[in-house]
């Protein structure tokens, strides 16, 4: 409800401030490609061979699910569930990677918790060897040069001094695209049932307008968890990656300036990212026939 | 500026000794500016030095050049998993810690280098404390010699040049100096790591950049001036040797806590100064895909 209210009143914003948001659910992969993919997803798509080569394909052609998740819990919930014997989940590396039948009893026990919350899910099929990017996400357009213009009036005392204000529209915006965003490579080697993800998913936030100039230049305000790695995965198994925030996600400094802090460390940050390698649908569809 | 360029060259040093000699600089900063724009060059937005990826910049190609040259690692496939946790306590409740029996800190140093069994006791043991506060903390996996990043972050926005002209429509009804340009900080949770495992030894090189940051509130700059934000950070940039396994702790008394400003609390700070010990915690496992393989496939015959 607190997200619903926070999108509508950051669209409210941007129309009444001239300024363009777009929502937007885009899938790029290398089964579906899009032609504008360097337009929509920036240079970066280019840095990992694009659309173009498939000098990383297998012998055997294959293709690869993976899926990330962004899951935020109460530290005080995720210590209970780490200090159980033979916990999925640890502070000292023992279980980075669960297999998936560990990854589901560790979503289990997580769910439990009423402070449980998914702050972003993605997942998308790819060619191995190709790039791939699902993003759900909101285009947040907003300004970042003002131009001023003379008033009519001038200030009595002094009259070299010339009172401006703001006559038209600002004079450029910028971009940013908010939502859940996984951009991956997946590499399966020929020899082994193991996946080489480049992995980048993002997911990201808009918490508000904040005036920053007092005069209604307002700028927007981001909450963004990033994660930017390179991995080894064998087939159907589950890295795990955990933190702690300093505040929860969905709360901003910058827009509660007053407030004083809270007990930092109080919700805890896990990142799920898991990979499959998929049967080709041609050995599929004999199977059914048989 | 001068610190930028100067953590730069220092950078680059280490990354030219690939790790060759034992060359420890860490860095721990409380209650910087953001005005300070060096701190904006070492961590800002985009500010990671070439030497680590570089290129996060952009919003449509956000972290897209520095993570362009894929190269699979060494012959045998190796990855490892990191952690770094920044925390904080009242340094006398660290005085009465005891890890195995014995005092956490002695008259000497504190104890540096942990088990996992001892880095679960420490925790365990800070967590019984009232005053304890984790900062911040990140673990993220990735194979032996990538650049990887993991940051949960805040993007504030705020003005950064004005100007000339003097604007006197506006929410405050005072004249102000029109804000013409704008500039982005991320604050939160920030950790850049990249390892350097030798195949067949359980010893990993790691280069680390690990920060926590917060924006503890808005000064008021006067003159027709836009408010300025000002930023806390802790800062950790380190080139170490650890076992495999093992966690690495360092401890320092900022002059505040964590959360607490000089520029904005001037009041408070004279009883609080010192009164607060942060407690660093860096681990590395290196992780047997073996296992992973066997995990799997146990998983699937259940």
């Amino acid at each position: 409800m607190k997200r619903i209210k926070l999108i509508s009143s950051a669209l409210a914003l941007m129309l009444a401030g001239s300024v363009g948001g777009i929502m937007a659910w885009n899938l790029v992969t290398a089964t579906g490609r899009a032609q504008d993919a360097d337009d929509v997803f920036g240079e970066g798509f280019d840095d990992f061979g694009g659309f173009g080569g498939q000098e990383n394909e297998p012998e055997e052609p294959c293709q690869v699910w993976c899926e990330v998740m962004f899951i935020q819990i109460d530290t005080a919930d995720l210590d209970e569930i780490m200090a159980r014997d033979g916990a999925l989940i640890t502070s000292t590396g023992e279980k980075a990677i669960l297999t998936a039948q560990e990854k589901s009893e560790l979503l289990r026990l997580l769910k439990q918790r009423q402070s449980f919350e998914f702050i972003g899910t993605a997942s998308v099929i790819s060619v191995s060897g190709q790039q791939a990017l699902v993003q759900m996400v909101e285009e947040i357009r907003y300004p970042t040069e003002y131009d001023a213009v003379p008033l009519e009036e001038t200030v009595p005392q002094d009259e070299d001094v010339v009172l401006y204000g703001y006559g038209g529209p600002p004079g450029m915006f910028d971009e940013r695209e908010a939502g859940t965003r996984l951009n991956v490579t997946p590499t399966v080697s020929s020899k082994e049932d193991l996946i080489t993800l480049v992995i980048l998913p993002e997911a990201s936030r808009l918490v508000g307008w904040r005036n920053v100039g007092g005069m209604g230049e307002d700028q927007p305000t981001f909450l963004a968890w990033n994660v930017v790695t390179t991995i080894y995965l064998r087939d159907a198994t589950t890295c795990v990656m955990t933190g702690a925030l300093t505040n929860p996600f969905g709360e901003s400094a910058a827009m509660n300036p007053g407030k004083p802090p809270d007990k930092m460390g109080k919700k805890s940050a896990i990142t799920l990212v898991s990979a499959r390698i998929l049967g080709l649908p041609a050995n599929r569809a004999e199977e059914d026939a048989e | 500026m001068k610190r930028a360029e100067s953590i730069f060259i220092a950078l680059g040093l280490l990354l030219l000794t690939s790790f060759g000699g034992v060359l420890i600089s860490s860095l721990i900063v409380a209650g910087t500016s953001a005005q300070d724009d060096s701190e904006t060059e070492e961590f800002g937005e985009g500010g990671f030095p070439d030497e680590f990826g570089g290129g996060f910049e952009g919003e449509s190609g956000r972290f897209g050049d520095g993570f362009g040259t894929f190269t699979l690692g060494p012959s045998e496939p190796q990855q490892v998993w990191c952690e770094a946790i920044y925390t904080q306590i009242d340094t006398a409740e660290l005085d009465d810690i005891r890890i195995g029996g014995e005092p956490f800190v002695t008259p000497v140093s504190e104890r540096t280098l942990l088990t996992p069994v001892e880095k679960l006791e420490l925790l365990h043991e800070l967590k019984l404390r009232s005053s304890f506060e984790i900062i911040g903390a990140a673990s993220v996996v990735s194979i032996d010699g990538q650049c990887q990043l993991v940051q949960m972050v805040e993007e504030i926005r705020y003005p950064y040049t004005h100007d000339g002209a003097l604007v006197s429509n506006g929410a405050s009804g005072r004249p102000h100096y029109l804000a013409d340009d704008f500039e982005c900080r991320d604050t939160g949770i920030r950790l850049n790591w990249t390892t350097n495992c030798e195949p067949g030894h359980d010893v990993i090189g790691m280069l680390v950049l690990f920060e926590a940051s917060r924006l503890a509130g808005w000064l008021d700059m006067g003159s027709g001036i836009a408010d300025q934000p000002l930023m806390l950070s802790w800062n950790e940039m380190t080139d170490l040797y650890i076992r495999d396994g093992m966690t690495l702790v360092m401890t320092g008394i900022p002059l505040t806590g964590f959360g607490r400003s000089l520029a904005l609390d001037t009041d408070q700070i004279p009883e609080s100064m010192g009164s607060k010990t942060a407690v660093i915690l860096i681990s590395a496992r290196i992780l047997a895909l073996s296992d992973a393989g066997h995990k799997a496939e146990e998983g699937i015959e259940e």
